[in-house]
């Protein structure tokens, strides 16, 4: 299978780019879209519509091919992945039937293949993305092989959608389902975030909405704790809370592992916090720190730790690496992206994310926060 | 870019002295520098913004666990002050068993005191119509007989004191039973201690309870001399063991009889030497303790009889004074065939 990545800052510049890629006869079938939400990725998916290519597409908080990291632009990777190995899904969901819908996914996943695996795209910013991993596992079944994003666009914090052929929405999960039978799907979820401070307790919560932590309204613990703030706004209930992608929460899960949760919004009357995913009420929670700059060399050992032998080769490369990631690392992103491409020498696709699925090193199939996930694609012999 | 590398970088671009080589080199160099300008730069902006909000949360934190600690304090002082009531209240739960037991042993007791009581009255008596027969003797001059008399009389007051001094010594018992414990360990004639209680025992229940009749065994080791323990609180023990053997065998009794069977109760009570310890065994041939009950019964508040009948604290007592003697009390049971409880004390 062979794969190309090209990219552009506007429509026209990137047709250029395409007609250039398909120059010396090559053929694709898919197309990965990684777009900022303002650029007009309805024209692109046209255009390869009319070219017979599918689109797994999502808008961004920034895209990038290889190790380079772009804002504000599109970012395509291109495969000639046979047809009758993958099939292309896209359901319409909400907050409240985001578990259904995914179960409804999970399940068509077992109809299509026997060995499927799940390349996940997520749209809206209310979707619970643990709804996402637990409606596909009842689905399918708890051996599912589920990788993915959430959607972003450019940190507004309104509408990031997801989209294929003819169709796009921002509450929707667009999936590609590849036949692992014929390619070989590998790949991992990795974080870094650090705990720090006491063990603290979710006294009150329903669903993402966590209330009272440590019987204390949610919102004005963090601000306490973290001397954070939330820019008020008095025309809304419901605001941006950017400042805590730098400060997520990190769940304790039952069986040791933890998991990192950021609030993506304050509700200021309520003084809640709503999470990216499910936050159970008595969780036991810590805040956390950005890790120190040698997390990269964590990512990077954890990315190697996947294959097989370090000879083993990828087709292509799609990283979903969270949009915090990369206003903690800054410059240093780029060399983390670099680092990873490096392992597999592969044509690399990604974006900055508003959360990522994934199976961590030594964890279930979750839902993250914070965390960078990348997937390798390799035709079977 | 950096306005310093840049103004480098254009010098450079604009030098007619240097190569194109030289220049991509330099031009390299440059870039790197500004590359890694930029990244220490924005480590150093994070490094400060992580540190800022690391500072916070320190000092937040302290307060936190300065909060927890105050209240682990409070509760702990609370704790404390619960337990305090609850000494308190298990001393007076001990007394009130102490008092439950006495009543047990009144009877008894009256029935013990009663013996010297009736010899002191006898002797009194006989000895005040000595004196009479004395005074007749003196006036007729018969002194040889007065003599007679008067040794007469010596003999019954030494009866009498005797016997007065047999009921002090009961009296000082039942006080010394009654009275908080003091918890001295005194040199003890085991046998004797057994025995007594044992009689006590018997005689209380009897004096209550005028059918009451069982066949009484003993086998005291005569190798046992004496041994150090607190004798109330052992005698309590003894006391209790033997009342609820009592109490069992009198239950089956009650039962056989109104079956029409054939039973003799029998409470046997033993002593024994066993290497380092002493073993003071209570067997019954009652009914025995069914199997649920046999986790139970050294719980305070935990018993079988009717209420009003017993306090439920009889054996818990027991437990923790031999416990508290380094000693161990058992119990083997049979259901239908009886009971035997093994009081072990060490011998120091």
């Amino acid at each position: 299978m062979k794969s190309k990545t090209i990219k552009a800052s506007a429509t026209a510049t990137l047709i250029n780019e395409l007609d250039k890629a398909l120059s010396d006869g090559f053929k694709p079938t898919l197309a990965i879209i990684f777009s900022s939400i303002k650029q007009d990725w309805k024209a692109v998916c046209n255009m390869l519509d009319e070219r017979n290519i599918k689109v797994f597409g999502a808008t961004t908080a920034g895209e990038f091919i290889d190790g380079d990291i772009e804002e504000g632009s599109i970012v395509v990777m291109l495969l000639d992945m046979n047809t009758a190995y993958f099939k292309l899904e896209f359901l319409e969901t909400s907050e409240k039937t985001t578990f259904e819908d995914a179960k409804k996914l999970g399940s068509i996943g077992k109809k299509t293949f026997s060995n499927p695996a799940f390349i996940l795209a997520t749209g809206g910013i209310f979707i619970d993305g643990e709804h996402v991993i637990d409606g596909i596992t009842e689905g399918f079944g708890s051996e599912v092989t589920v990788f993915g994003g959430m959607a972003g666009d450019d940190l507004i914090a309104e509408k990031p959608i997801v989209f294929t052929n003819n169709k796009s929405k921002d509450n929707a999960i667009v999936a590609l389902i590849i036949d692992k039978d014929k390619i070989d799907v590998r790949g991992i979820a990795s974080c870094g975030w650090e705990a720090i401070g006491t063990t603290k307790t979710v006294t009150k919560s329903e669903g993402n909405i966590v209330y009272t932590i440590d019987d204390k309204p949610a919102l004005d613990t963090l601000m306490k704790y973290l001397g954070v703030e939330v820019k008020l706004d008095e025309t809304q209930e419901i605001v941006a809370f950017l400042n805590s992608w730098y400060y997520p929460l990190q769940l304790e899960r039952e069986n040791g592992d933890t998991v990192i949760r950021a609030t993506r919004f304050a509700n200021q009357k309520e003084r809640s916090l709503i999470c990216t995913g499910s936050v159970a009420q008595g969780s036991k929670i810590k805040f956390s720190l950005p890790p120190d700059f040698d997390a990269i060399e964590t990512v990077v050992s954890e990315c190697k730790s996947i294959k097989d032998n370090p000879e083993q080769q990828a087709d292509a490369l799609i990283m979903f690496s969270c949009v915090s990631r990369h206003l903690s690392f800054g410059a240093l992103m780029q060399e983390e992206i670099e680092q990873v491409q490096n392992i597999w020498n592969a044509p690399m696709v990604g974006f900055f994310t508003y959360g990522e699925y994934g199976r961590s090193k030594i964890g279930n199939n979750e839902f993250h926060n914070n965390a960078c996930c990348v997937v390798a694609l390799k035709e079977k012999a | 870019m950096n306005q310093n590398l840049q103004t480098i970088l254009d010098f450079i671009q604009q030098s007619k002295h240097l190569s194109e080589d030289e220049k991509a080199t330099l031009t390299k160099a440059a870039k790197d520098a500004d590359k890694a300008l930029t990244i220490s730069e924005f480590k150093l902006v994070r490094t400060e913004k992580v540190k800022r909000t690391t500072a916070i949360l320190l000092e937040e934190t302290i307060e936190e666990l300065e909060h927890k600690r105050k209240a682990i304090e409070d509760s702990n002082n609370a704790l404390q002050k619960s337990l305090k009531e609850l000494k308190a209240t298990q001393s007076q739960l001990i007394q009130s068993e102490k008092m439950a037991s006495l009543g047990e042993l009144t009877a008894g007791i009256a029935h013990e005191i009663q013996n010297p009581l009736n010899f002191v009255n006898n002797f009194s008596e006989v000895s005040k119509e000595l004196l009479e027969e004395m005074q007749e003797e003196l006036e007729e001059g018969n002194l040889e007989d007065v003599k007679e008399i008067a040794n007469d009389v010596i003999q019954n007051l030494e009866k009498i004191l005797h016997h007065g001094q047999r009921a002090d010594g009961i009296v000082k018992g039942m006080l010394m039973h009654s009275r908080s414990n003091s918890g001295e360990k005194e040199s003890v004639d085991i046998n004797n201690l057994v025995d007594e209680y044992l009689r006590l025992a018997y005689h209380g229940l009897r004096s209550k309870d005028k059918s009451f009749n069982a066949k009484l065994e003993t086998n005291y080791d005569d190798s046992i001399k004496t041994v150090n323990v607190v004798p109330q609180d052992i005698g309590r023990v003894v006391l209790n063991l033997i009342t609820n053997a009592f109490y069992a065998v009198n239950e089956k009794n009650l039962l056989q009889e109104t079956q029409g069977d054939k039973y003799e109760p029998t409470v046997s009570v033993a002593t024994n030497t066993m290497k380092n310890n002493i073993e003071i065994s209570v067997k019954d041939n009652g009914n025995g303790i069914p199997q649920k009950a046999l986790d139970k019964i050294f719980q305070p508040f935990f018993t079988t009889k009717p209420t009003g009948q017993g306090t439920g604290l009889g054996l818990s007592l027991s437990y923790d004074i031999v416990k508290a003697h380094n000693g161990e009390l058992k119990v083997e049971t049979k259901e239908g065939q009886g009971t035997k409880f093994i009081i072990k004390i060490p011998i120091i």
